[in-house]
C-alpha cells in the first residue's frame, strides 16, 4: 500500500499553519460557544455527507468493510459530536465555589474554563477516522484552535480529510498537515498549548520530551497488553464470542483489544473450542474470503506479526496460523501454552495472533 | 491524620524553622498545612469514593475508580519550605500513593526538621525523606515515579518533565512567572497600595505569587508609591514608623548568598538603567535588602527581563486597561494576573484577554486560601494543579471501569 499520492507538506506550509492558527486563537472568535457549535454541526455533516467516500478510504487502507467502518469509525465520531453538542454550555461554564470563611462578604471565587490556545493532533492509522475526528471535537469545543496530523500509514482516509475539512470547517482554525516522521519532527520542535497524540509508547516519549522544552501538556493515549482474565466456570460461549470479536475486530489492530488470555488449563480446554465456533460463526470457514475481516496495515506490520509469530518458540498453534503476504492476511491465531518471557509477550502485539498464558489461579493472573 | 498530627504538634518548631531559614515571623505557612490535611480528612471518602456513571440505555455497571498512581515523588522548594512539602504530600497520601520527598536544601532548617520528623509520625515505608542537591535529585530523577510533583522555577521545571518523559511519568509543575498588578484610575489607591506592600515584602518578595510589577496611570503614581511607602513603615518602621526595617524583627531576608547576589546584580542595572524612589540600600552580611520603589521603567529594562523574587517593585506605567493587558500578553503567561477595579467592563476584559493560572480581581494571591480553587499555573507558570479535590485528582488516576453481566 504506497502512501505516494498523499502529498506531505513542507516546511514552509508547516511553519505558515502553525502561524495561521496562532493568530486565529489569537484573534479570539473560536472562543464564542456559537462558533465552536456551528464547527462541531460542520463536523458532523462532513461525516454524515461523505459517509460512502469515507468507508471507501477506510476499506483501501485497512480492507474495513462498510459496516465496520461505520459501527467502529463514523458512529463513535458523530456521538462524540452529539455529546459535545448537547453539554456544551454546561461544560464550558464558569464553576462558582464558596468563598472560604474570612473573607465570605462580597466575593466570588470561580474557576473559569480557558481554551488552552493551538492544539496539535497526531493521529494513528488504525481507526483514522475517529482517533482523528475524536480528540478534534475536544479542541474544537474547548474553544481551541488546532493542527491536525492524520496517520501518512492510513493514506486514502488522510487524503479524504484533507480534502473535505476545509470545505466544512474553518480553515484558518483547523488546519490538517501531512507527513511522516520528518514533518511530525518539525511540528514538534514548535510550542504547542497542548499536544494529543494517539499512537505507540515509544513514540509517546519523544511527544513529551519535545513537549518538555516548551512546558506544554500532552495527552498521551498509548497501548500495552491488555491482558484478559477467563475464569474457568464462566459462560463460555459467551466469554468466546466477545473474545474472539475484540481478537479479529480490525484485525486486531485495537489499542483495548485482547492482547493475551490467561487462563488454568482446565479453562483453556472448555474456551479453545468455543472460540473456533465464534470466528466460524462471525468469519466463516475461511476468513480470508470473509468480507467481513480486516487485513494488516501495511507490509511493515505484516512482517512484525510473522516474524514475532515465527520466533515464538514456545506454544502451540491450535486455531489458525495460515498468512498471505500478498493479500496482508493473517487468520485469527491462538497459540496455546505460550511462556510467559516468550517472543509474543514482549511488545504490544496490534495483530490477530492470542496467545495463551496457563496460570494456577486469579492471584498468578494477577502477579 | 499522622501529618496532621506531626504538624499540630510541631507547630512552634516549624515556625522557628522557617524563621531560621527566611527571616520571616509565624504567619500562615504552618496553619494552612493544618488547613489543607483538616479539609482531607474531613472529605476523604467523597473525594476518593467511585464515581457513578449513568447510562439510562444499558444494564451495565460502569463507573470511574479514583486509583493510587503508586509512588510518587515530592520534591520541594525554598521560599514555603514546609508548606510546599506538607501540603502536596497531604494529596499524595490522601490518594493513596506512597511518597519519597525532596526538601530544599536551600532552606536547611526546615529540611532538617521535616528529615527528622516525618519518619517520626508516618509510616517509613509510605514517606522517605531524601536530602541533596543537584546531583541526588538527578539520581532521584532516573528512577521511576508514577508521578512527580514540582514546586520551583521554569527551567528547571522543563528539565524535570525531560526526565519524567522518559518513563512516561505524569507531572504536576508548579512553577512561577511574572505577575503583574494592574491599577486601573477606577479604584481605591490606598486600599490597592497596601495590598501591593504587603505581597511585596512578604517573605522578601520571594513568593512565587509576589507582585512582580505594577502597571498604572501616570496619574496613579505618586498615591501608589506614598501609600506603599506608608504601609511599610507601619508594618517594619517601629511603634513610630520611623525605625530602620533591619532592626524589625518583622522583616524577611534573602534566603541565601547566591540569591542576594543576583538581586545585587540587578540592583545595579536598575541604578543605571531606572530611578529607584524609594529604598535601594542592602547589608550583605545580613542578608538585608530594603524594599525599592523603581519608576522610568521600560519594558526592555533588565528588571522587566525576569521574575525578580526580591524586594523591588518596578512600577510601569500606561494609560488604560488595554495597555495594560498589551503588557501583560508580552509576557509568558504568569501564575495570577492581579487587578485592582470595580468597573466590571474592564474585569471582564482582563478575564477575556489575558491568560494566567489565576485571576485576582481587588486583591493579590488571595486566591491560593480557597481550597476549592485549583491552585496552579499554564504554560511557563506551571502544569497542572492542586489543592483540595484537585489534589486528590492530581494525585490519582481515574480508572474506568465498566461491569457487564454474561447472559
Amino acid at each position: 500500500m504506497s502512501a505516494s499520492f498523499l502529498r506531505f507538506h513542507n516546511d514552509a506550509e508547516i511553519l505558515e499553519a502553525i502561524e495561521t492558527s496562532r493568530q486565529t486563537f489569537k484573534a479570539g472568535y473560536t472562543k464564542s460557544l456559537k462558533f465552536r457549535r456551528h464547527q462541531l454541526e460542520q463536523l458532523w455533516r462532513l461525516l454524515d455527507d461523505n459517509t460512502d467516500q469515507i468507508c471507501d478510504a477506510v476499506y483501501k487502507d485497512l480492507h474495513k468493510n462498510k459496516m465496520e467502518s461505520i459501527l467502529g469509525e463514523l458512529i463513535p465520531s458523530k456521538e462524540e459530536i452529539n455529546d459535545a453538542l448537547e453539554h456544551l454550555d454546561e461544560w464550558a461554564k464558569d464553576e462558582h465555589v464558596k468563598p472560604s470563611l474570612p473573607n465570605r462578604f462580597g466575593v466570588t471565587c470561580l474557576t473559569r474554563k480557558e481554551p488552552k490556545g493551538t492544539v496539535l493532533i497526531i493521529a494513528p492509522w488504525n481507526y483514522p477516522v475517529f482517533l482523528t475526528i475524536g480528540p478534534m471535537v475536544g479542541a474544537i469545543a474547548a474553544g481551541c484552535t488546532a493542527v491536525i496530523k492524520p496517520s501518512e500509514v492510513a493514506p486514502n482516509t488522510a487524503q479524504i480529510l484533507t480534502d473535505l475539512l476545509p470545505r466544512y470547517l474553518d480553515s484558518r482554525a483547523y488546519i490538517i498537515i501531512n507527513g511522516a516522521v520528518h514533518e511530525t519532527t518539525r511540528l514538534l520542535e514548535h510550542k504547542w498549548d497542548h499536544i494529543f497524540y494517539t499512537g505507540n509508547g515509544t513514540v509517546g516519549k519523544i511527544i513529551m520530551k519535545a513537549a518538555a522544552q516548551h512546558l506544554t501538556s500532552v495527552t498521551l493515549e498509548l497501548g500495552g497488553k491488555s491482558p484478559v482474565i477467563v475464569d474457568e466456570n464462566a459462560n463460555m460461549a459467551v466469554v468466546a464470542n466477545r473474545i474472539a470479536f475484540g481478537k479479529s475486530f480490525n484485525a486486531g489492530q485495537t489499542c483495548v483489544g485482547p492482547d493475551y488470555l490467561l487462563l488454568t488449563a482446565k479453562a483453556e480446554e472448555k474456551l479453545i473450542p468455543a472460540l473456533k465456533k465464534a470466528w466460524t460463526d462471525m468469519l466463516g470457514p475461511d476468513p480470508q474470503t470473509s468480507p467481513d475481516y480486516a487485513r494488516i496495515i501495511n507490509n511493515r506490520h505484516f512482517h512484525r506479526l510473522t516474524k514475532v509469530l515465527d520466533e515464538n518458540k514456545s506454544g502451540e498453534i491450535v486455531i489458525g496460523g495460515q498468512t498471505d503476504e500478498k493479500d496482508l492476511y493473517i487468520a485469527p491465531t491462538v497459540i496455546r501454552n505460550v511462556d510467559r518471557e516468550d517472543k509474543l509477550m514482549e511488545d504490544e502485539i496490534f495483530g490477530p495472533l492470542l496467545p495463551l498464558i496457563r496460570v494456577a489461579d486469579v492471584d498468578d493472573a494477577i502477579e | 491524620l499522622a501529618l496532621q498530627r506531626l504538624v499540630d504538634e510541631n507547630q512552634d518548631a516549624l515556625d522557628a524553622a522557617i524563621y531560621k531559614d527566611l527571616h520571616r515571623p509565624k504567619d500562615f505557612e504552618v496553619v494552612s498545612c493544618l488547613k489543607t490535611c483538616k479539609g482531607l480528612i474531613d472529605n476523604l471518602d467523597a473525594l476518593t469514593r467511585d464515581q457513578k456513571v449513568v447510562d439510562a440505555n444499558s444494564t451495565d455497571d460502569s463507573y470511574v475508580r479514583m486509583s493510587p498512581l503508586g509512588n510518587v515523588l515530592i520534591i520541594g522548594t525554598w521560599n514555603f519550605p514546609i508548606m510546599l512539602i506538607i501540603e502536596p504530600l497531604a494529596g499524595a497520601i490522601a490518594a493513596g500513593n506512597t511518597c519519597v520527598v525532596k526538601p530544599s536544601e536551600v532552606s536547611q532548617e526546615s529540611a532538617s526538621i521535616l528529615t527528622r520528623l516525618l519518619p517520626k509520625y508516618m509510616d517509613p515505608s509510605v514517606v522517605s525523606v531524601v536530602n541533596g542537591s543537584v546531583e541526588e535529585t538527578t539520581v532521584l530523577l532516573k528512577e521511576r515515579f508514577d508521578h512527580i510533583f514540582y514546586t520551583g522555577g521554569t527551567e528547571i521545571g522543563k528539565i524535570i518533565m525531560s526526565a519524567a518523559a522518559k518513563n512516561l511519568t505524569p507531572v504536576t509543575l508548579e512553577l512561577g512567572g511574572m505577575c503583574p498588578v494592574i491599577i486601573s484610575e477606577n479604584t481605591d489607591i490606598a486600599k490597592a497600595a497596601q495590598k501591593v506592600a504587603f505581597w511585596k515584602t512578604l517573605n522578601c518578595g520571594q513568593v512565587c505569587l509576589s507582585v512582580n510589577y505594577i502597571l498604572c496611570p501616570k496619574s496613579l503614581q505618586e498615591p501608589l508609591i506614598q501609600n506603599v511607602i506608608g504601609t511599610w513603615k507601619h508594618l517594619f518602621g517601629g511603634a513610630d514608623g520611623k525605625g530602620d526595617f533591619k532592626e524589625s524583627s518583622d522583616y524577611p531576608r534573602v534566603i541565601n548568598k547566591r540569591q542576594f547576589d543576583r538581586l545585587e546584580k540587578l540592583l545595579q542595572k536598575v541604578k543605571d538603567q531606572n530611578t529607584i524612589v524609594y529604598g535601594g540600600s542592602t547589608d550583605p552580611s545580613n542578608l538585608y535588602m530594603e524594599p525599592t520603589i523603581v519608576t522610568n521603567v521600560s519594558l526592555t529594562d533588565e528588571i522587566m527581563k525576569d521574575e525578580i523574587f526580591g524586594p523591588l517593585l518596578p512600577i510601569v506605567t500606561c494609560e488604560n486597561i488595554d495597555d495594560a493587558i498589551n503588557i501583560v500578553n508580552r509576557q509568558e503567561h504568569a501564575l495570577s494576573v492581579n487587578l485592582f477595579s470595580d468597573q466590571k467592563e474592564e474585569i471582564e476584559k482582563v478575564l477575556r484577554e489575558t491568560r494566567s493560572g489565576a485571576v485576582n480581581v481587588n486583591d493579590i494571591a488571595a486566591h491560593f486560601t480557597n481550597h476549592d480553587l485549583p491552585f496552579g499555573g499554564v504554560g511557563h507558570s506551571g502544569l497542572g494543579s492542586y489543592h483540595g479535590k484537585y489534589s486528590v485528582d492530581t494525585f490519582s488516576h481515574k480508572r474506568a471501569v465498566m461491569i457487564r453481566n454474561l447472559s
